[in-house]
This record gives structure tokens, C-alpha cells and sequence, in this order.
């Protein structure tokens, strides 16, 4: 009987002091608490460095060192004013392998981390589904360069609400205008007409499965027979729905997905059926060494970053010290730059806070930036300006080929 | 049949044609083998040591990869330096030899010292997850995450991939490959372990450790080969993968693992004939989800089944019931 009294005194005084201390890492007074510096600011650079896509992930975390060295060593940046006093910058980097489990994690470690000012991340939806109310709890800021998810920066969303305004920003369009894009580009460029057979794919996640259901809706509303198929990333074995979509006599099939490999399959399987309408694949897959099938169309919140002319310089440093990019990091490079401007605005009077940052992020104008656009963000967090969804059709050697702008 | 499922109208006009039911059933047939031949290692080890050998599934991961790295030192997929037929050849025979000998090694470092050391039973388990886990970072450290693709599609301008007609079936010769391979492979091992000696003392050491070990067989000796044959059909399943799906990367082996693994227990675990036809049923079972009920409904509707299943037959499709001593 003692025994039973001492552990259930132990298992109460452990379930209180994990509460206290998560109650001590909440909101205000985790930010109120922090030291940082802001001689050299402490930010997090994350990604999905490992996993199915590390090669976007990798192209994301090199943009953002190149930003980091350019910004510290003093060159000029597209959409850094003149005489714009920079705070230098140090990184830690974090692996969240697309994986909303790990991203909670990193997102514990890097709020715990007392010096640290923002985040750049996380590059998938479904890690800030998962890992961004964590670090909103903590105070930290964090500003995405690829998720797309609507409903992360809608209040009347659950996403919106736990993440809240203010804390969530990205430099991306949304899916919204993803959906509409790919809708528009099925209807008007590939043909599709009410009666039609459509064939529209997820992966079962939290990226893919607004952003298909969004592309359905539409495509019904024009009157197409929309077959809407989901089946697991982990799965891939596409088979079975490219028989389904051959027996349908699909004029276009519509795959959402993060792995750009799956796309590369599944297309493959498609046209080994038989297929001979078109294929069309979302910004997930944009990753010319995994998706490579000529004739398929991706659509991309970044544009070619070798045609934008103020990016030349830049791409001419990320191709020396990293090799070839594959234009999908370029968006990190301008979320780093909101970062850093915002953390070097709030170090004008020699003091910062994850608050203060917070508030600066917000109000950073830059007239033109890497991607050649504006950027500036609406009170939800949603990029004002930016670059569209430009839609791309692969060559017979690979190439990613503008058809659209966005 | 076909008006009243007219009538019914939940079906579409082309699912109820014989030639997609036949795709969809070749589609999980070639599946289905792959999950077999997986199965077969689990229910292997399972009847000799009563072990999960949970590191099977990334067994099978190293195969696909042996594989890929054959074809690419040969030149890869769109211009070998062999003729495609030999380089494939190749691809199995390292595959199968280099996963065989992992399995050996992993028995020999991992289970052998445990079982030796008369541990709980829980101590293998552990060790088993802990091989996983070890193998898979070992994968994304030696190989990189990004997966690797054996684009087969490529090879011979992609005539593998050619449908050819059989009788009503319409059907790729990539699948009668993997198919026909399979019944290869399952008729060699049913051969071998009903007709050769090794084949009996697997049988005798699978039906009482103890015992065979006094009667002079040398158990540790039928363990080593059990892991040899079961990791070198996964070694086997992993090329048929690669070539038929395209792409390895380091965590297709846990998924893929955890799938063989319920084929095995479906079959009737410790049943070799019942591994591969829980892996046919896993794969039909996916097959024709996605065909006539839902995509997204696909592991409900074929888990819900086996479990339905299970409740019936606890022993599984093969599987003998244990008897309990009293």
C-alpha cells in the first residue's frame, strides 16, 4: 500500500511539473523571457532535407544560406533599400524530412531555444499544421517559402485559428489561386469540355486534399466528370487508378503530391496503359531530377529563377558552391530576406524580442525581391504582390518549359 | 448480373466490362507477388525461431537498392553496356546474394548472441525494430533520401512495359515477368523444402526446436540457411519492386515490411504457401478496392476484411491452431 501512496505521489508530481512547464513555455512569457542578440540574430532555417523530398527541401536550405551569406557579407539584395542597416544573421538548421510528427518536434526544440528570433519554414502545410501552433505558443514568428495550404492564413479555418494572424507568413500564393490556375489551364488549354472525363488525384495529406478538392469543385462546376481518387504517398503502386483512368477515357489526370518520384510513376504507368490524354501535376512535384516524363505539365509557385535578371548573380553563387538549382528554393531566399528584415528593423534601437520581430515581419515593403516581383504581406499573412502559379510542361530532355506565366 | 448492376447504378459502364476487371486483377496479382515473396521471409523466420524479424521489410529495401546500383554500374536503364535480359539476370543474382548474406548477418550479430543467451522473447523484437531503424538511417546516409529510380520504362525503349494479349487478358510483359517469376521462385522453395534434406530439418526444427536439436540436426545451421532463402526472396522482391514501381528510397522497406507482414499472418504465419497467398490477397484486395469501391477507401475496405477475417480464423488462411498446454 505504501508503495502505491509514494507512486501515485511521484506520477502527481511529475504530471505537475511537465504542466508547469508547459504552461511556462506558453505565449508571451516565453517571448518576454528570451535574450536575444542583435549583433548576430539567431534564426532557423528548416526543411525536409531527408525523405522522398529532399532534393526541394536541399534546394530550399541552400537558398536560404545563400541569402544568409549575402545578407552578412553586405551585397546588394533585390528589395533591400540603400543604406538599410543590417543586423547580421547566424543559422541553425532543422531536418523535418516532410514529416508533421517531426516538425512538432523541431518546433518544441527551436521555441525552447531562448535566442532564437524566427523560423524560416515550415516548407510543408501539413508541418504547420502540425509544428506551427508550437511555435506560436513560444512567440516565434515563421515565414514559409513553398506551403500553400488556404486555410493556414484563414481565420474562420481550424488552421487559421490555431495558428493565428501574426505569427504565420508566407511568400507563396495559396492554393486558392493554385486550383483556380490548374482548373483554368485544364478548360482552356488542354481542352477539357463539360462531359468530359477528368481523373483528379491526392496523396492523402494536408497539402494535396483541399488543393484536389478545390480543382474538382471547379472542374464540376464547369461540368466535367470528375473521377476523385486518393491513395497514400507511401503507396506507389498507381496501377490500379491508371487502369481506372484509361477504362474512364480521362482527358486529363490531375495528381497533387509532394514526391515528385510519384508523379514520375505514375505517369509512367499511365502512358504504359495506354493513356494518351494529359497529365498535369501540382507545385509539390516541381523537381527536374525526380520528375522528368516529357509531355507532362507541373505548375509552380516559382518561376524559372534563371530567367529572372536580378536573380542572375545570385543563381551564378548557389551554382558554384551547391550545383544546379532546381528553382523550388527560391521563395526560401525572399522568406529569409522578410526575416531579416524585420529582425533588423526591430534592432534599431539595439534590443529585440520575438514580439518586437513579430510585429516587423509584418510591415516589410519590398519593392522587388529575387523573384522579380514585390512583396509585402496582408494582415493574415498572405504574400501581397509576389509571383503567380506559372504552369510548365516538361521536354524531351527534362527541361522545364513556361507555357504560362503566372 | 451486369443489368442489375445497371440498375443499381453505383457502377460506371466500364467497370463493369471483363477487360478492366481482368486489369485490375493482373494489377494486384503483380502486386500481390511482391507482398508474397516478402511474406515468405516473416513466416519463414516466424516457424523456425517464433521471432518477428521486423528488419525484414528493410531486407527487402537493400535488395531494391543492390539492384538499382547493378543496373547503373552496367550502364542503367535506357543503354545498357549488356543486353538488358543478362543486366536484369545481374540485378537478381547480386540482389538476392547480397540481401541473403545481410539476413545471415543479421541472424548471426542481432538474434543468434540473444538466443543464446536464453533472452525474454521481447529482447529479439527489440533487437529486430532496432536493426530497422538502423539499416533505414544507414540507407539515407549512404545513399541519400531523394528516392532512386531504376526507370525501367526506359529499358529496350520501353518494351517491357508492352501489353500483349492472352486469351481476355491484356497484360504487360513486365507483369508476366513478375508473376511467372514468382511461381518460379515459390515452386523452387516448395521444392526444396519438401524433397532436400536441409528442406526436412527446416520442417523438423519448425515443428519442435528443442527436439530436432537432440535427433543431431544442427539448428543453428538450418537458422543461418532459413535467413539465407527468406532474405534473398526479399533481396528478389525488391528488384521485381524497382523494376515494376521505379523507385527505392531508404523508408520503402518499413511500409512495404509492415504490408508482407500482415500477408504473412493472413496466410497463417509460419506457412509458406499461406505468406504468398496473404500477399496475392493484400494485392487483389487493393486492386479491386480501387477499382469498384473507392481509392481512398482501398486499406479500410481490404484491412477491415483480414480482420473480419481473423476474427473467423484466428490461425489465419494456413495456420494451425496453437495447442495449449494444460
Amino acid at each position: 500500500m505504501r508503495k502505491v501512496i509514494v507512486l501515485m505521489f511521484a506520477a502527481v508530481a511529475a504530471f505537475s511539473a511537465i504542466a508547469a512547464s508547459v504552461a511556462g513555455a506558453d505565449s508571451t512569457r516565453a517571448a518576454g523571457t528570451a535574450a536575444p542578440s542583435c549583433k548576430q540574430a539567431l534564426i532557423a532555417l528548416t526543411g525536409p532535407y531527408t525523405g522522398p523530398a529532399g532534393t526541394a527541401g536541399l534546394d530550399q536550405r541552400n537558398w536560404g544560406r545563400i541569402f544568409i551569406s549575402s545578407w552578412n557579407a553586405g551585397k546588394p539584395i533585390p528589395g533591400v533599400p540603400k543604406g538599410f542597416k543590417r543586423t547580421k544573421l547566424k543559422a541553425i538548421e532543422a531536418d523535418t524530412a516532410l514529416n508533421p510528427q517531426l516538425a512538432a518536434t523541431v518546433a518544441v526544440q527551436l521555441r525552447s531555444n531562448k535566442n532564437l528570433l524566427a523560423v524560416n519554414g515550415f516548407s510543408g502545410s501539413q508541418e504547420n499544421v502540425a509544428g506551427g501552433p508550437i511555435l506560436r505558443r513560444g512567440g516565434v514568428p515563421f515565414v514559409s517559402g513553398s506551403a500553400t495550404r488556404a486555410s493556414l492564413t484563414d481565420p474562420t479555418e481550424p488552421d487559421g485559428s490555431v495558428l493565428k494572424s501574426g505569427f504565420f507568413r508566407r511568400v507563396v500564393p495559396t492554393d486558392k489561386r493554385q486550383g483556380a490556375t490548374d482548373a483554368a489551364f485544364a478548360l482552356n488549354k488542354l481542352g477539357v469540355k463539360s462531359g468530359d472525363a477528368v481523373m483528379t488525384v491526392d496523396q492523402a495529406e494536408a497539402y494535396s486534399v483541399p488543393l484536389i478538392t478545390l480543382i474538382t469543385q471547379l472542374l464540376n462546376r464547369a461540368g466535367v466528370n470528375v473521377s476523385r481518387e486518393s491513395q497514400s504517398a507511401a503507396q506507389t503502386d498507381f496501377t490500379s487508378l491508371a487502369n481506372k483512368a484509361v477504362a474512364q477515357k480521362a482527358k486529363v489526370v490531375v495528381l497533387a503530391t509532394q514526391v515528385a518520384s510519384n508523379a514520375q510513376l505514375f505517369y509512367n504507368q499511365l502512358k504504359s496503359k495506354g493513356f494518351t490524354g494529359a497529365f498535369l501535376a501540382t507545385d509539390g512535384a516541381f523537381d527536374s531530377s525526380q520528375f522528368k516524363v516529357a509531355g507532362a505539365y507541373i505548375s509552380s509557385f516559382s518561376l524559372d529563377i534563371h530567367d529572372v535578371p536580378v536573380a542572375k548573380p545570385f543563381v551564378a553563387d548557389f551554382e558554384k558552391k551547391y550545383g544546379e538549382t532546381i528553382s523550388f528554393g527560391a521563395p526560401s531566399f525572399v522568406a529569409v530576406q522578410a526575416i531579416a528584415m524585420g529582425i533588423s528593423t526591430s534592432c534599431a534601437n539595439g534590443k529585440t524580442s520575438r514580439a518586437e520581430v513579430r510585429r516587423d515581419i509584418g510591415k516589410v515593403k519590398m519593392k522587388t525581391s529575387l523573384l522579380g516581383k514585390p512583396i509585402a504581406f496582408d494582415k493574415f499573412g498572405d504574400v501581397v504582390g509576389g509571383v503567380g502559379f506559372t504552369m510548365f510542361q516538361i521536354g524531351n530532355d527534362g527541361t522545364y518549359n513556361v507555357v504560362q506565366k503566372g | 448480373m451486369h443489368q442489375v448492376f445497371q440498375l443499381l447504378g453505383y457502377f460506371q459502364d466500364y467497370q463493369l466490362t471483363w477487360s478492366f476487371f481482368l486489369d485490375q486483377l493482373v494489377a494486384g496479382l503483380t502486386l500481390g507477388s511482391v507482398y508474397g515473396l516478402i511474406a515468405i521471409g516473416y513466416s519463414m523466420v516466424y516457424g523456425i525461431l517464433k521471432l518477428l524479424n521486423f528488419a525484414h521489410g528493410e531486407v527487402f529495401m537493400i535488395g531494391s537498392y543492390i539492384g538499382y546500383f547493378v543496373l547503373t554500374a552496367f550502364g542503367g536503364a535506357a543503354d545498357p553496356d549488356l543486353p538488358y535480359a543478362l543486366v536484369i539476370a545481374l540485378m537478381f543474382a547480386a540482389a538476392m546474394l547480397g540481401a541473403g548474406t545481410l539476413g545471415v548477418v543479421i541472424e548471426r550479430f542481432a538474434y543468434r548472441p540473444l538466443r543464446e543467451k536464453r533472452a525474454s522473447r521481447i529482447a529479439p523484437l527489440i533487437s529486430a525494430l532496432g536493426v530497422s531503424f538502423c539499416l533505414q538511417q544507414l540507407a539515407v546516409i549512404f545513399f541519400g533520401s531523394a528516392p532512386k529510380q531504376y526507370d525501367s520504362f526506359a529499358i529496350d525503349g520501353g518494351s517491357l512495359f508492352t501489353r500483349v494479349s492472352i486469351g481476355p487478358f491484356e497484360i504487360q510483359y513486365m507483369q508476366i515477368f513478375v508473376i511467372v517469376l514468382t511461381v518460379i521462385l515459390m515452386l523452387g522453395l516448395t521444392i526444396f523444402v519438401a524433397r532436400t534434406q536441409v528442406g526436412r530439418a527446416m520442417r523438423a526444427t519448425s515443428f519442435d526446436l528443442e527436439a530436432a536439436s537432440m535427433m543431431g540436426i544442427n539448428v543453428d545451421r538450418v537458422i543461418v540457411v532459413t535467413f539465407l532463402i527468406g532474405s534473398a526472396l526479399a533481396g528478389a522482391a525488391g528488384v521485381m519492386n524497382g523494376l515494376i514501381f521505379q523507385n527505392v528510397d531508404p523508408y520503402v522497406g518499413f511500409q512495404v515490411g509492415l504490408i508482407a507482414f500482415a500477408a504473412a499472418v493472413i496466410g497463417g504465419i509460419g506457412s509458406i504457401p499461406g505468406a504468398m497467398l496473404g500477399g496475392l490477397a493484400i494485392g487483389l484486395g487493393r486492386a479491386l478496392s480501387v477499382g469498384f469501391v473507392s481509392s481512398a477507401y482501398q486499406d479500410v475496405i481490404v484491412f477491415a476484411i483480414l480482420i473480419g477475417f481473423l476474427l473467423l480464423r484466428p490461425s489465419g488462411i494456413f495456420g494451425v491452431p496453437a495447442p495449449s498446454k494444460v
